[in-house]
């Protein structure tokens, strides 16, 4: 039975923990046996090992982590300039021993006292974003990206009590691949809607996300279809994303078993209607789980198209370290199985400073102005919990 | 056996992956050439992929190396790849086609398609081909029902064809049949 202030003590106790949204409610691992520390030389031996678990197979038979993004960069072959950096970990696993579940409706009152800042940083004002925008544009007229996401950055600096920030958070946004880690020196904060890889046995799927609308009054969910249906900027984008994902699937499965699953459906969430597909797959025999993670990450929807020489054009660009930003987080069993989303709409607190990244689509008919304010929207909503 | 020469494009697999359908495929990057995989191959495919033919020496050269001694498919940048390595111009054009889908129209010119008939196809293309454009044996067999750019050309003397759509996107309808009616012309 767990205590109805369970959350409460494991954060007065000071223990390191993670929390993962489960299909009912959140799982909550914690009792970490061991820490892993990934670089560019342990992640290949780190995916490859063949993990042994006896007969009876425990809840806790498994690592639960992250990837960041320059890791997962370099894991595919495409290489960072040097850039600005807070030295923060390019990934992390845990292996846990204790797993326990919690209802959707969490409980927890902080006692401690919040060091809040309220003003956030932006590291890319709008004029500086304007220039970016259409220096991309060029690129996608020359044909060398066909869609680029331009990341910008908030920062503020605040001693904040991560759990605290992630119950407010799933209050005002419950999101599907929500997370949060509260390690000794950082923690993580994630309302992350998105999918990019389940695996079980043979089976795989992804579920990308291209189109966001908020939610009013007057916009149900058979309202937001027909918008995006009818939105051609918005469907481009989603068909590209849909196309992106299926070839990435289709380097690690079967010929013919690649098949989309959902066409273009809209998933209705607190504040805002996502446009959502899902694509299936069955994989390979033999293929080995840092196959899958090089064939998917880091996860397309969020990077651009094509991949590959778009991220080229990012990483050129950005002068600071993405960090967790669109890496993934999620978990490794032992028997091979494994669940990942793409980092999104996420918090990270490190030496207590706080950033927010968010991103936003260049397709050839995007506005500047309009994708600016979109990044800001994005971001809003995390950095209204400061307040 | 096909061999797929990649340009580095987030849809190449997808053509793979439609192409394993009907017979063994290796693909490899355009710039990690594998000489035997080439010489061993009764077809070359030329992948989609960003940029424009110019900035693919080696893929132009392997195609004027091949011309006639096998067959040679080209999709997307394949396709202006192909018509680039003939002498064509590739330019940019005023509205651009990013996961568009439109109606192709087969013209009289087809051997393989039925003149009158339309396809829907899904499109990623920032560049076209430069028209008027003439080169021995090539035909230009569908366009845009729209814009009339060119959507696919037949050589059916060298058997070299290529589609500035994508019959590999979830887009096309029936782009399997497509495909399958180039493979074994």
């Amino acid at each position: 039975m767990i205590k109805k202030d369970y959350l409460n003590t494991i954060t007065s106790s000071g223990q390191p923990f993670i929390i993962y949204k489960s299909i009912k409610g959140f799982n909550l691992f914690t009792d970490f046996s061991k820490k892993i520390t990934l670089n560019n030389k342990n992640i290949k031996g780190f995916l490859d090992t063949k993990f042994k678990f006896k007969k009876n197979y425990k809840n806790t038979d498994l690592f639960v982590g992250f990837f960041g993004y320059e890791l997962l960069n370099n894991l595919i072959g495409v290489k960072l300039p040097k850039q600005k950096s807070i030295n923060f970990p390019k990934g992390i696993f845990y292996k846990p021993e204790t797993k326990v579940s919690l209802k959707e409706k969490l409980v927890y009152k902080s006692n401690k006292y919040n060091k809040i800042a309220k003003n956030f940083k932006i590291n890319i004002n709008q004029t500086a974003y304007t220039k970016i925008f259409n220096k991309f544009k060029k690129k996608i007229r020359s044909g060398e990206t066909y869609q680029i996401k331009i990341c910008t950055k908030y920062k503020n600096k605040s001693k904040i009590d991560p759990l605290d920030f992630f119950c407010r958070l799933t209050k005002s946004n419950l999101a599907p691949e929500a997370f949060m880690i509260k390690d000794k020196n950082f923690s993580i904060i994630s309302c992350s809607p998105e999918n990019l890889i389940t695996k079980n046995g043979l089976n795989i799927s992804t579920k990308p996300i291209a189109g966001t609308l908020r939610k009013t009054s007057k916009i149900n969910k058979k309202k937001a279809l027909t918008f995006f249906r009818t939105n051609i900027k918005e469907t481009k984008e989603h068909n590209m994303i849909v196309d992106m994902e299926r070839n990435d699937l289709s380097r690690i499965c079967q010929p013919g078993t690649v098949k989309l699953k959902k066409e273009k459906t809209v998933e209705e969430y607190k504040d805002l209607y996502h446009y959502v597909s899902l694509i299936t797959g069955k994989l390979n025999k033999g293929v080995k789980n840092i196959d899958i993670i090089k064939a998917m990450m880091p996860g397309g929807s969020v990077i651009g198209c094509p991949k590959i020489s778009t991220l080229n054009l990012l990483n050129k660009q950005e002068k600071e370290n993405r960090n967790i930003y669109t890496g993934s987080f999620g978990y490794i069993k032992f028997n091979g199985d494994m669940k990942f989303n793409i980092i999104i709409r996420s918090i990270l607190n490190y030496k207590n400073i706080s950033e927010i990244s968010v991103a936003s689509g260049v397709v050839i008919d995007s506005n500047a102005k309009h994708e600016f304010n979109e990044n800001f929207i994005k971001a809003k909503a995390l950095i209204d919990l400061f307040k | 056996m096909i061999y797929v020469i990649d340009h580095k494009d987030s849809f190449t697999h997808n053509v793979v992956h439609q192409l394993s359908l009907f017979d063994k495929v290796e693909c490899d990057d355009f710039s990690k050439i594998n000489k035997s995989k080439l010489n061993k191959a009764s077809t070359i495919v030329f992948s989609p992929g960003p940029g424009s033919p110019k900035d693919y020496p080696l893929s132009s050269k392997i195609y004027k190396q091949f011309k006639g001694k096998k067959k040679i498919i080209g999709i997307c940048l394949g396709f202006q790849q192909i018509l680039f390595s003939e002498g064509a111009s590739i330019i940019e054009q005023n509205k651009i086609y990013h996961g568009f889908q439109s109606e192709v129209l087969v013209n009289k010119s087809s051997k393989l398609f039925i003149a009158g008939d339309k396809f829907k196809v899904g499109r990623y293309h920032s560049l076209r081909l430069k028209e008027p454009f003439n080169a021995d044996n090539f035909d230009i067999t569908m366009r845009c029902v729209i814009s009339g750019a060119a959507m696919s050309f037949e050589n059916n003397v060298d058997k070299i064809y290529g589609f500035q759509f994508h019959p590999e996107s979830f887009l096309t309808i029936n782009g399997k049949i497509l495909i399958k009616k180039i493979l074994s012309a």
